[in-house]
């Protein structure tokens, strides 16, 4: 049969985590099963475009066949995936990812209709970053934190923070100049952004995720030859949500207890379970919030804290 | 054809167009949509035009170049070029050249808040060179130190081609920003060097003048304490850590235009003027930066880059050449071309080339900005020195070019030392 | 005659257009200073300054356009009209004009669509959740009125050609 060349639209270095660990090996894998019908050519470092914000429209207009988009960076396109950044609801991105497949599998995901979803995955849960160290809940009271997201805002608001809107690449800059006290992020985005060197203080409350997508257009997918649709199947959807989720739960594993060694310079707390539960009992509204505000809310809520138990 | 064949059309075509006066940024913005059509697809190629419009009218880290325009403005329009040069005046302008030092002084401290080499030269161009003149300095000398003390406008952080840089090679502004300061003080040494070296071969060119007495100094100073304060407060916050560079820039644009009003210098006049001459400065830059965007998606699609690359490492060249042979390339190119569209046509194939032979991306940027400013005042297309022939048109632009020399002169040891030791770049970022 | 009004007409509006868009961005430095007064001082930012930064800038941007264009402000190599006679540096500035009117016409059709996908999708700021799309139709504006400027450019251009007339010089300074 002939061969289909896919453009893979990656907006984010190839240095990283989640390219060499998941998507390099899937890209191999999927090309592999298709049995000569599929070439997969990779733009990583946003070579097709940059902006965050328009990797949807790029699917949509053919500028890349297979694509990376987040939907925070979308807001209002895909409203129930704002579940994501719900704080207290996650415990791991494999939790958050796989949840986020099952629910767009049962088709709760409003704004997903007319493409093919291959994976929806989602960070592990926010923790707070401090240049000064933290530790209780009390100790968060006016500590302006940079953050994003209308539910992330509202998260870091809820523990009595204040909520500093900049672009993430100013984050470190104002960190380590004391414009801003620390961070909402997961280890991984800190050592991204080079904030790790001035935000040594971890105190791991669980606050919201972030969610990201891998999408082709719906039409495009459906003209493939047959060996290609099955070889992306196969090595998709549920699978390759659970992989993302792994690799990213490893990575910020791995970076914790590089920071916990003595002697790293680092100070990682966990909250006590009084905290544990105040913070249940605070984060209770914003869930409330954003369930009022999706018509399948409950079912998403229950299938998320019934998929944590197994 | 490959992908490097369509390359080298776009380009040929792209100068061709704009050696038929196609505006330069129309001219990469049409070259690299029909290139990317041609390769990939009308529909793509539209739908990464108009991204590539929106995000960058949209980026807020862009949005630094207007404010720094509009601080620059609204500061000149208060009167802090004048309070600068006369207190520089005051101080050191009773030795032999020495109101071209106090020029160049002023022109530094100015430059620390104006991001724009044009904007310093021509605002000392109305402030300093009159003085100059009335005082029996040769015109050569006055205009040529007015025209190369304008580059300090862009050596000294902020600078708005920095800003661009870091915008387009995704790297930390306030690093480039720091990166720039010892730089920029070899900038300001070279520049007195230049002055000494001038007067050293011809005394007569510059006569001494009268010392001023203490009390008339601290007179001076006290007027220009609003300016001073001013000063203060935004590289002391912006450096000192109360606010980031897009806050610096926008709390200077507020900043100089109350200080402007303090001084009963903003008139609705001077600021429809000063408004609408920011707004036409904006609109070149940010067409310029939209039509060299598009022309870097293509130019990436082509692959031209990547085989540069490749090409480079396998011939085995040794980093210092390839290096070397961008510097050269950019002194030819800064001689002929606009600055900043010079710096935007290159990078997508000059940066990887750089960052593959393990060089700092921001090392890189100091040295761009180095080149790049000299070409502001070489012939035979020098910008600072048009903007100061526009405004002091009685002084012939040959006068000034052969003022600039001994400024060119000390400019190109300072980027060979730039180059040969980058730490001079990187030190203070350690 | 109709061409001399239309260019003043052009110029006025240019003036307005950048008035406009420069006063808007004395806007957004005022928020951002007192965004950042207010979070220095009373540990209190203003909620949501950031979505109408988002929505102002393209705004401002796209107003400075048309100055650029009535002020023949355009950055470009004149190089050529030294050589090229009266007539040939005409010719050479009809040309250069032409395509950057043709380049604007495309950038304006293609915020037309912009705007309107915007609409249909309905994307919003990240934190008030402001619709995106009433910033990109008030671009699209912008951009068509700067085209039709461009035009009224080159058709002086087109004339001066036509009867021989010796062209105005023109600055081409930028702000660098
Ligand atoms: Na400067
Ligand atoms: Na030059």
């Amino acid at each position: 049969a002939e061969q289909v060349e896919l453009k893979f639209a990656y907006w984010l270095p190839e240095k990283g985590n989640d390219w060499q660990t998941v998507f390099l090996p899937w890209i191999a894998k999927v090309t592999e099963a298709s049995g000569g019908t599929l070439k997969i050519r990779a733009f990583t470092g946003g070579t097709l475009g940059r902006d965050p914000a328009a990797q949807l429209k790029m699917l949509e207009d053919g500028v890349a066949d297979i694509a990376y988009p987040a939907p925070p960076y979308t807001p209002g396109r895909f409203p129930d995936s704002e579940v994501a950044e719900l704080p207290g609801l996650f415990k791991s991105s494999v939790h958050a990812s796989t949840s986020m497949w099952k629910a767009n599998e049962a088709g709760l995901l409003r704004g997903l209709e007319e493409f093919k979803v291959l994976g929806i995955f989602s960070s592990p849960p926010f923790s707070v970053h401090t240049a000064r160290p933290v530790a209780s809940v009390a100790d968060l009271k006016g500590l302006k934190l940079r953050s994003a997201g209308a539910y992330g805002i509202k998260a870091v608001e809820a523990v009595g923070a204040t909520a500093i809107g900049m672009p993430m690449t100013e984050a470190t800059e104002a960190i380590s100049r004391g414009v801003v006290d620390g961070m909402a992020a997961h280890p991984s985005i800190l050592t991204q952004v080079g904030a790790a060197g001035v935000a040594k203080n971890h105190f791991q409350v669980k606050l919201g995720t972030g969610a990201v997508m891998l999408l082709m257009k719906k039409s495009r997918f459906d003209a493939l030859p047959e060996a290609a649709r099955k070889a992306l199947d196969e090595n998709s959807g549920l699978a390759l949500s659970k992989a993302w989720g792994e690799a990213n739960d490893g990575q910020a594993t791995k970076l914790l207890e590089a920071w916990k060694a003595p002697g790293s310079g680092h100070k990682v707390v966990e909250p006590t379970a009084a905290d544990l539960q105040a913070l249940d009992a605070t984060f209770a509204p914003i869930q409330n919030e954003w369930k009022s505000g999706s018509p399948k809310g409950d079912e998403i809520l229950s299938l998320i804290k019934s998929n944590a138990t197994n | 054809m490959g992908g490097i064949e369509y390359f080298v059309i776009g380009m040929t075509v792209m100068f061709a167009l704009m050696l038929l006066h196609v505006p330069i940024g129309f001219a990469m913005m049409l070259v690299g949509f029909c290139g990317y059509a041609t390769l990939v697809g009308f529909t793509p190629a539209a739908s990464t035009l108009m991204t590539s419009v929106a995000s960058n009218v949209s980026s807020f880290s862009l949005a630094v170049v207007p404010l720094f325009i509009l601080m620059g403005s609204f500061a000149s329009l208060a009167g802090l070029s004048d309070d600068l040069y006369r207190l520089a005046e005051r101080m050191i302008g009773h030795r032999r050249g020495g109101l071209a030092q106090a020029t160049i002084l002023g022109c530094a401290v100015f430059g620390a808040i104006c991001g724009s080499s044009l904007a310093t030269a021509a605002t000392f161009g109305r402030v300093a060179l009159p003085e100059m003149e009335k005082r029996g300095y040769a015109t050569s000398l006055a205009s040529g130190t007015i025209a190369a003390g304008g580059t300090l406008g862009a050596l000294i952080p902020p600078s708005i081609i920095l800003v661009i840089y870091a915008v387009m090679t995704e790297s930390f502004i306030l690093d480039l920003f720091v990166a720039a300061l010892i730089p920029a003080l070899m900038a300001i040494i070279c520049q007195f060097v230049a002055i000494y070296i001038t007067l050293w071969r011809d005394p007569s060119l510059a006569p001494a003048g009268r010392r001023y007495s203490t009390a008339e100094r601290i007179a001076t100073a006290k007027s220009a304490l609003p300016s001073i304060g001013f000063l203060v407060i935004i590289l002391g916050g912006m450096y000192g850590g109360v606010f980031t560079v897009n806050e610096a820039a926008a709390a200077g644009a507020i900043g100089a235009m109350l200080l402007a009003i303090a001084r009963g210098k903003l008139t609705v006049h001077t600021l429809r003027s000063t408004l609408i001459e920011a707004g036409r400065n904006t609109g070149m830059i940010y067409l310029i930066i939209l039509g060299a965007d598009m022309l870097g998606y293509f130019v990436t699609i082509t692959g031209a880059p990547e085989a540069f690359v490749s090409f480079i490492q396998t011939a085995g060249y040794a980093p210092i050449v390839v290096i070397t042979c961008f510097v050269l390339m950019y002194i030819v190119l800064g001689s002929i071309f606009d600055t900043i569209a010079a710096m935007l046509i290159t990078l997508p194939f000059v940066l990887p080339v750089v960052e593959s032979l393990g060089y700092s991306v921001i090392w890189w940027g100091i040295v761009t900005l180095a080149v790049i400013e000299l070409g502001m005042i070489t012939p035979p297309i020098g910008m600072n020195v048009f903007v100061l022939h526009a405004v002091a048109p009685h002084v012939p632009m040959s006068k000034i070019f052969r003022g600039v020399m001994p400024f060119i002169l000390t400019d190109l040891v300072r980027i060979v030392l730039l180059v040969s030791f980058p730490v001079l770049a990187l030190w203070l970022l350690q | 005659m109709i061409l001399e009004r239309l260019e003043r007409l052009s110029d006025r509006l240019a003036r307005y257009s950048a008035l406009a868009g420069l006063g808007g961005l004395m806007g957004i430095a005022a928020l951002v200073t007192i965004d950042v007064l207010g979070r220095w001082l009373f540990n209190s930012p203003i909620r949501g300054s950031a979505d109408i930064v988002t929505l102002l800038l393209p705004v401002v941007v796209g107003a400075a356009f048309p100055s650029v264009i009535t002020s023949r402000g355009h950055i470009a190599v004149k190089f050529l009209s030294r050589i090229a006679g009266v007539r040939g540096a005409d010719a050479l500035e009809a040309f250069g004009n032409g395509i950057a009117m043709a380049a604007l016409a495309l950038i304006a059709w293609l915020s037309a669509d912009h705007a309107l996908r915007l609409m249909g999708s309905g994307e919003t700021t990240w934190v008030l959740r402001l619709p995106l799309w009433p910033t990109w139709v008030a671009f699209c504006v912008l951009l068509a009125i700067s085209t039709a400027v461009q035009a009224i450019v080159f058709f002086r251009d087109v004339a001066n050609f036509v009867s021989g007339n010796r062209l105005e010089t023109s600055s081409n300074m930028a702000g660098h």
